[in-house]
């Protein structure tokens, strides 16, 4: 085969590539379903990571939501606490004239 | 055509090119860059476990604390004006450094300087913070405010103030108390995972072998009763605050267990001369004790079978002297009226006579000072107690051999001078006494539990399992019942619960009349007939002239607590012919019977969507019925049921307003 039939040769199978009629080759045919299998499966993990990276932002945000939700609760809390502490309750009822049991409570017992 | 084929065909080439430049030849060094920024082995912290009181209230846990900084160049100067002063008030309330004008000035100075990251407040509580980002000048978005705000985590102790020095804190410069002696068992261990950098400071975890988890720190339940804690703090602040102390400290023990129920610690702080806790007291302060150390100078002669209780002797005017230095009780006078006279050594130590105690002991270990010693030493009064509290000091009790052992070294022991002890020493050698001579550790932890499980748990630890002989004790116990009962401590006899204890009144760097003070004490124990609690109150400087005795300065903040304590207790009755005989069992069964045909005919009522009859219900009641058949409540007032916004037998229309009274 000379030089120029060569040349020749090998434009025609750019030129077949470049216009894509592999595409009807059969082999590509026949595989055609496989390959769209193998497409849907990229996406699939690409969503995938993509729905991670969602999730790990969500979850931080979720902790910072967490935590400043635990810090009101325990910021109630301590107050509640502290309101309930026997002489708080004392002083806050002084008002309304409630004073303390000057006396031990009595439990009665059943022996029989 | 073709020539636009082969445009797109090189540049295929190129791209490819690059890749390859990329992938193969820069790839190594990339990848190492990208795992030092973007991949990264990260600590995962561990939560710090939480420490609770033996009454299930939480006494610290740990919650992230806020700290703000202000980019001033994000800032426009017409956002600045018109939000800078309603911000100034805002941050002059919740960071009173400086008042709202100093607070304006400051944030147009640093406007005007285009300052960035400058700093507003640090370990701002979450109200705190959002008070501060909400405000007029900060509301918003951080690019358009400039605020910046950054969280760490830090501790909190829900019922400031209370035991807060002997919970503690745990800093990377300082650990104190509980925090820093059970900080093994609540900080946990900290985990390690590889994780990516994702955009925004987001970190997504990585699936690697080399992941330990964090395991997060156990809680600790300690033996502090917050109610007793609360009134052990109440009155011993209102006994500083009355005799303008500098400081006190009063600790409430279990006389069984050891355990410490209370533990107050205050002292005078130098700013504002309020008390706040400031310093372990009770565990690391070691002085001489004074009179209530009498008790185990009698309780020595006593053991050693030199003297007995009915031993009689002369106070001789309430002055006696040794080696040119004078002895004096208490109500000693000049022209020598003073003293009690002749007297038993036990009224000797219920009246706390210094002439007494040491006029009827000292001939008898004059010659053999060391016997005196070794029985203290027995007794197990020259050992630290090992609290888990850092810092506790060795009692020091002077030997025989010492440098500085002179002729008065002996008698001047005997009425609690040239000794030191800690309060709690003290305290655990009363409660010895209490506890018919056996020596309890005294402890601060009841139990480590992790994930609501009990892993550990504290024993009762004896460390002496007799001080004292049987009758000895007994003697001991019935002179502390009466130096309440009509000794010093006569103010503190009462009707509710019976008293034991000695009163205490040392004098503090008596070698200086310039700094020369008193320090008042109390150690004793209640009920006198089945010791439950032993207490000791030790008040340091009272003012002179608002009193400086134990029985007046601490022995009133005894009483205080013995009282409360007592009234925590229920008293267990069982009548007499039994139970049934009172007729008690049988009305609470009419009452009860008669309440549970209310609520049924009121649930009835509501499930036919009628109103009941709620007159006289109690608010809590009322509301558990209306809420559980989805009926909105609204409360107005205190006290019972008065009226109700719907009658009853109407239409059941939400909310229902309740008006107590």
């Amino acid at each position: 085969m000379g030089l120029k039939q060569r040349i020749k040769q090998s434009s025609r199978a750019a030129k077949e590539i470049l216009r894509g009629g592999f595409w009807g080759h059969p082999l590509v045919l026949r595989n055609l379903p496989f390959a769209g299998y193998l497409v849907l499966l990229s996406l699939l993990a690409i969503y995938g990571a993509h729905h991670a990276e969602d999730n790990v932002t969500h979850i931080d945000e979720l902790k910072v939501t967490y935590d400043e939700l635990e810090s009101e609760y325990l910021e109630s809390l301590s107050s509640l606490m502290t309101m309930g502490t026997e002489s708080s309750v004392k002083r806050r009822t002084k008002s309304l004239g409630l004073i303390a049991a000057d006396k031990a409570p009595i439990q009665i017992i059943n022996h029989e | 055509m073709a020539v636009f084929t082969a445009i797109i065909l090189l540049m295929a080439v190129g791209v490819l090119a690059k890749l390859y430049h990329v992938s193969v030849v820069m790839g190594p060094d990339l990848i190492a860059k990208a795992r030092e920024r973007i991949i990264q082995e990260r600590t995962i912290e561990a939560s710090r476990g939480n420490i609770y009181s033996s009454d299930g209230l939480l006494l610290a846990t740990s919650m992230p604390a806020y700290t703000i900084h202000w980019d001033s160049k994000v800032v426009s100067a017409d956002q600045l004006s018109q939000g800078v002063s309603a911000t100034a008030a805002i941050l002059a309330q919740v960071e009173p450094k400086r008042n709202a004008r100093e607070w304006r000035a400051f944030l147009r100075s640093q406007h005007a300087a285009k300052k960035r990251y400058i700093l507003i407040a640090k370990n701002l509580t979450y109200s705190e913070y959002r008070t501060i980002a909400t405000s007029a000048l900060f509301k918003g978005d951080r690019f358009v405010t400039g605020l910046v705000k950054s969280v760490k985590p830090n501790r909190l102790i829900p019922l400031k103030g209370l035991a807060a020095r002997t919970i503690g804190y745990s800093r990377s410069d300082a650990m104190v108390g509980l925090e820093a002696s059970f900080n093994e068992v609540l900080r946990g261990h900290d985990g390690k995972r590889w994780m990516q950098q994702l955009a925004g400071a987001h970190w997504k975890p990585m699936e690697s072998q080399f992941t330990s988890d964090p395991v997060n720190g156990s809680d600790l339940i300690t033996t502090i009763d917050t109610r007793m804690q609360d009134v052990a703090h109440r009155a011993l602040l209102k006994s500083l605050r009355r005799h303008r102390a500098n400081h006190g400290c009063a600790v409430l023990m279990e006389v069984k267990t050891g355990k410490i129920k209370a533990i107050v610690n205050l002292g005078k702080t130098e700013q504002d001369s309020n008390y706040r806790e400031l310093i372990n007291y009770a565990v690391w302060e070691r002085t001489e004790p004074g009179s209530t150390f009498k008790v185990a100078a009698l309780m020595v002669a006593l053991e050693d079978g030199v003297i007995d209780t009915a031993t009689m002797v002369n106070t001789t005017g309430g002055l006696h002297t040794i080696y040119n230095k004078k002895i004096k009780d208490s109500n000693w006078k000049y022209n020598g009226s003073g003293g009690y006279g002749n007297i038993s050594v036990a009224r000797a130590l219920e009246l706390s006579s210094n002439t007494g105690i040491v006029k009827a002991l000292y001939p008898h270990y004059k010659s053999q000072p060391k016997a005196f010693i070794d029985r203290l030493y027995r007794m197990g009064l020259d050992k630290r107690t090992d609290i888990e509290i850092k810092g506790e000091q060795k009692p020091k009790i002077p030997t025989t051999e010492d440098d500085n052992w002179y002729g008065t070294t002996l008698p001047w022991m005997m009425f609690g001078y040239g000794i030191a002890c800690t309060p709690l020493q003290t305290l655990t050698f009363y409660n010895a006494i209490a506890n018919d001579g056996i020596m309890v550790r005294p402890t601060l932890w009841e139990a480590v539990r992790y994930r609501g499980q009990i892993t550990d748990r504290s024993d009762v630890e004896v460390l002496h399992p007799s001080i004292a002989s049987k009758s000895t004790l007994k003697q001991i116990q019935t002179i502390l019942h009466h130096a309440v009962t009509r000794g010093t401590g006569e103010q503190l006899s009462n009707e509710e619960v019976s008293i034991s204890g000695k009163t205490g009144t040392s004098q503090l760097e008596y070698w200086d009349k310039e700094t020369l003070g008193y320090q008042a004490s109390f150690a004793g124990y209640f009920p006198s007939e089945d010791p439950q609690y032993a207490c000791v109150v030790v008040v340091n400087r009272p003012e002179k002239s608002t009193g400086y005795y134990g029985a007046i300065v601490a022995g009133p903040v005894f009483k205080e607590i013995a009282l409360a304590v007592n009234r925590m207790q229920a008293r267990q009755v069982s009548p007499e012919g039994g139970y049934w005989a009172t007729g008690i069992e049988t009305k609470a069964k009419q009452r009860q019977q008669q309440e549970t045909q209310v609520i049924q005919q009121a649930e009835i009522a509501l499930a036919s969507g009628q109103m009941p009859n709620l007159n006289q219900w109690t608010a809590k009641a009322a509301m558990a019925l209306l809420e559980s058949h989805g009926i909105d409540v609204k409360l107005n007032g205190i006290g019972l049921v008065k009226q109700q916004s719907t009658p009853a037998g109407q239409r059941v229309k939400s909310p229902i307003k309740l008006t107590l009274g």
